[in-house]
């Protein structure tokens, strides 16, 4: 379960996020200067960065999903960090957007997703999981799949309702 | 119902919605919810979240903004945009420079796309692919970097018409579409002896001239096949720039889930573009494309040039080979497995030495069995609970001095050096830094686990982690912080023989444990504390506290019990209750109840072994394995009743350390456990009265310790090496040999008298002093 990689295996996951985070930064930075539309999304770029620490230290490629999975909560934090030096930076509040292309142009302000997500974590932490793998990681069903231990069909279902269920409550802070 | 439990309601409800036909769904709704209901808005606001989602996506592609096109890029200056996709923008250019005219298709990569190293290997492929000259492959020419740094690509310029458009538009047939396709085969062939896979081979990249010349465009992004590479670990690891964008429906399955991208990819995209010129109807091209597309790869044919030979066959209106019976299949699979066979090759002889590893243990397990009789030898009790409970001993609990791992330490060291010197970083990469520390202290000399042996950088290491979470309060800060408390204690404790210092690291941590709020205690906040309970246990151990450690060893039985109701018991947890019950053993043993020591380490083993058996070859655990087997072995040894299970745990003892030399095979501190061991078979050799037998192991053990402390200088490895001379001494005397003996106890007070000079004589080793000078006494001078 994810909830295994996430917390029983801290020491693995202490040694990866040291290689992990100068390479994600990179990614983040890129996708900040707001390179979208590309056939090149995040999760291309985190699984290039994956292979690379793969490379390095010979884990096992088994381990992958769950290496990316584990990006997908650093970016997350990443650049939700980002977000919030960059309002603080202006003195106003200053949106900062991202954009996947997993669901073609949708583009959120990080920090109110960010609450949104922090919310759903507490409803249902296992969409919260989804989306960020999904989102902030763009990790493919399959790769979801693996790393919950879920079906492709119940990933696919839990992220169309996780997507809604965001959208929903983002539309209502719009208002 | 709180607001949380309405979200989850609706979530439920809109999730179990999914299944039901979208116009089924209001109805559905209806029965289950009643309108205006809480529940039902908020399903509805998500439905209406959902549709916007789903416009936005089939409206999203032209939104792209744009970009101004350069002047100039290279020796090219830019006519036109021809097209946008991929990794960037394709310009028409032409070269004005030089003396003649030349149009060229220019591919620009977009800014910040590409990470350095991906530019780099850009830069090594566009040379592998210059190399490539075919008719039907749009040629590279050139590439370089624009003064902004964007790399691009210069290829040849092939006005034509994607491969389905103009097999539509000039009304082909069959059998010339058969042909177009051959020809196609015949380029990525070509490609492939050139150990360069396309990976994108989709209908829009092969072009038709007017003149019906095929080109295959986009081989600008391929990387050399990893067949023939040498570096098979390596090559099948490296993803070309190519393998980081793929096309639904003409990508290979394995694309999606493998990182291992070979020759057999182009053939999957192959199969897809050949349905796509074929009618289904065509049984034999049917066959073809089915065996082209199969999704293992085993099933699919094994080179292009198989697919390539069925198509011209079909052509020439002879039979395929992929027809039912056809004899081909088997060698198309004989011949694919074996190229996967020579691709492997490398794991393979890795998994071979491994299989030749678990043979020769299990062969000496078999002739250590023979050998292992029953047999007591009281006279060493003092010996073995020296190396039992040397303070050295334990010290030397390590394995795992892996280049690899010395090399990541340097690595890491750098990087979180420089982020704890920013003074503005974020409280959250605070932590992340800190966490780094800690794992870098471990790595590096925690006792008590793998570790590099060395004290001083894991102590800086804590020292820095406990830097950079001053002031910081939060759960998980305070949680991580109890972690390095934990380990700093073991270090005080062990490194300074510093009790006092550590019973009072292991009090801070415990504080901050408490101050951890309740509701914040979850999965991380256990297994920090189960880090305390290890460290008080081992606080207790070296005070020799047998009630302490009862009580904390239940402490931590319990809370493992508690976490492994929280979800499946993982490794960490299971080790904990073999921990605990490894403590009890040793409690039994302080406490002179024998009796009962052997059976917590008894458990102790089983639980051991079970977890290794789902983590073979985990250092760590082999040691702990092995550990607990010896001091079980020690405290068996002097019980009557208890001999069958003294000679089980030696057993199990030699084991664990033989595999653990197989894991770690240079490492000092784990030469010197494989001495003690050795040593324990040594004395009950003797005790049977083989003592030729018992004599020749003995020597080998003063050996093993005599190359150990070449090695490492350990002064805690010349002190065992004093106790192994007794030890050879004591076998003399058994066997009757008394000059040998003198001898043995002569060398045993010549190391003796080296550690006092150096002021490095262990109190243990000292105590053991007046009986060997005794026994001497009765030497000839």
């Amino acid at each position: 379960m994810i909830v295994s990689w996430r917390e029983g295996v801290a020491d693995d996951r202490d040694r990866l996020i040291q290689h992990l985070l100068p390479e994600l930064q990179q990614i983040a930075a890129a996708r900040l200067r707001g390179e979208y539309g590309s056939s090149l999304s995040t999760g291309d770029l985190i699984n290039d960065a994956v292979l690379k620490l793969i490379r390095i230290d010979k884990i096992t490629l088994a381990d992958r999903a769950h290496f990316i999975a584990l990006s997908s909560r650093l970016m997350r934090n990443i650049l939700t960090d980002h977000a919030r030096a960059k309002s603080s930076e202006k003195r106003r509040h200053h949106k900062v957007e991202l954009n996947t292309s997993i669901d073609g142009e949708q583009r959120f302000d990080l920090d109110s997703l960010n609450s949104a997500l922090i919310r759903l974590g507490v409803i249902d932490p296992q969409l919260m999981e989804i989306v960020e793998m999904r989102y902030f990681g763009g990790m493919t069903i399959t790769d979801i799949a693996e790393v919950s231990g879920l079906s492709e069909p119940t990933v696919k279902r839990r992220w169309q309702t996780a997507r809604a269920w965001l959208m929903a409550a983002l539309d209502e802070q719009e208002v | 119902m709180t607001d949380a439990d309405i979200e989850r309601e609706a979530i439920a409800l809109f999730e179990a919605m999914l299944d039901i036909a979208e116009h089924d769904r209001d109805n559905w709704l209806a029965q289950r919810t009643s309108n205006n209901s809480p529940i039902r808005m908020r399903v509805e606001a998500m439905r209406r979240a959902d549709r916007n989602a789903m416009l936005r996506t089939g409206t999203a592609s032209e939104t792209i903004s744009e970009e101004l096109a350069p002047e100039r890029i290279g020796a090219y200056r830019i006519v036109s945009l021809i097209g946008r996709g991929g990794m960037g923008s394709v310009y028409r250019g032409e070269r004005d420079v030089g003396d003649f005219d030349h149009v060229a298709a220019i591919k620009l990569v977009k800014p910040g796309l590409l990470s350095t190293s991906l530019t780099d290997r850009l830069r090594k492929e566009r040379q592998t692919l210059a190399q490539l000259r075919h008719p039907n492959i749009a040629q590279l020419y050139d590439g370089g970097e624009t003064p902004e740094g964007l790399p691009f690509i210069v290829m040849e310029y092939v006005d034509g018409e994607p491969l389905l458009n103009w097999a539509d538009g000039n009304k082909l047939d069959l059998k010339a579409r058969a042909a177009l396709f051959v020809t196609v085969c015949d380029a990525v062939a070509f490609a492939h002896r050139h150990l360069i896979v396309h990976r994108d081979l989709t209908p829009s990249n092969i072009l038709v001239t007017s003149d019906g010349t095929v080109k295959l465009i986009d081989f600008g992004i391929a990387k050399p096949a990893e067949t023939d590479t040498v570096d098979v670990l390596t090559s099948l690891v490296t993803p070309s720039i190519a393998s980081l964008s793929l096309t639904p429906g003409f990508a290979a399955p394995e694309r999606l889930t493998s990182l291992r991208v070979t020759t057999a990819a182009d053939v999957y995209s192959l199969g897809k573009i050949l349905a796509a010129l074929i009618p289904e109807s065509e049984t034999d091209l049917s066959a073809i494309v089915s065996t082209a597309t199969a999704t293992e790869l085993e099933d699919r044919y094994a080179t292009v040039d198989a697919l390539r030979d069925d198509v011209s066959a079909w052509l020439e209106g002879m039979p395929v080979s992929v027809r039912p019976g056809g004899w081909r299949y088997r060698t198309v699979l004989f011949v694919n497995r074996h190229r996967l066979g020579s691709l492997l090759g490398g794991l393979a002889s890795v998994f071979i030495i491994g299989a030749l590893i678990v043979a020769t243990v299990a062969y000496s397990r078999a002739e250590r069995a023979r050998q292992a009789e029953a047999a007591r030898f009281a006279e060493v009790r003092d010996l073995a609970g020296f190396m039992i409970f040397d303070l050295e001993e334990r010290l030397s609990r390590v394995v795992g001095t892996g280049e690899a791992r010395v090399a990541l330490t340097k690595r890491a060291q750098i990087y979180l050096s420089e982020l704890a010197k920013n003074s503005n970083v974020t409280e959250q990469l605070r932590l992340e830094a800190a966490r780094g520390f800690l794992q870098l202290a471990l790595i590096r000399g925690i006792p008590g686990q793998p570790n590099q042996g060395d004290r001083v950088g894991a102590r800086h290491n804590i020292l820095d982690a406990l830097k950079l979470l001053h002031g910081m309060e939060t759960a998980e800060s305070r949680t991580l912080k109890v972690r390095v408390l934990a380990k700093q204690a073991l270090l005080e404790a062990h490194v300074d023989s510093d009790l006092k210092k550590a019973g009072e690291s292991v009090e801070k941590a415990t504080q901050n444990l408490e101050a951890v709020s309740e509701s914040k205690r979850g999965a991380a906040w256990k297994s920090a504390r189960s880090d305390v309970r290890r460290s008080q246990l081992e606080l207790a151990l070296l005070n020799g506290d047998a009630d302490g450690i009862r009580k904390f060893a239940a402490l931590l039985a319990r809370e493992a019990q508690e976490r492994s109701s929280d979800s499946l018991p993982d490794s960490d947890v299971r080790l904990d209750q073999a921990l605990a019950e490894h403590f009890l053993g040793l409690a039994g043993y302080l406490s002179d109840n024998l009796d009962e020591g052997v059976t917590y380490f008894t458990n102790a083993d089983q639980r051991f072994a079970a977890i290794i058996k789902d983590e073979p070859n985990e250092p760590n655990l082999l040691y702990l394995r092995a550990f607990n087997a010896y001091t079980g072995h020690g405290t068996a040894e002097g019980l009557p009743g208890k001999r069958s299970a003294a000679i089980a745990f030696l057993r199990t003892a030699t084991d664990s350390v033989d595999r653990l030399l197989a894991v770690e095979p240079n490492d000092a501190a784990m030469l010197s456990f494989a001495a003690a061991v050795k040593q324990a078979q040594a004395q009950d050799l003797s005790a049977q009265g083989r003592y030729s037998q018992a004599i020749e192991t003995q020597k080998q053990v003063i050996e093993n310790y005599t190359s150990a402390y070449r090695r490492s200088k350990s002064p805690g490895t010349a002190n065992k090496l004093v106790g192994a001379y007794q030890t050879l001494g004591l076998i003399f005397d058994q066997a009757g040999n008394k000059k040998q003996a003198c001898n043995a106890r002569t060398d045993a007070i010549d190391s003796l008298d080296v550690l006092r000079k150096a002021n490095q004589l262990l109190g243990s080793i000292e105590a053991m002093e007046v009986k060997i000078r005794a026994s001497l006494k009765s030497c000839p001078a």
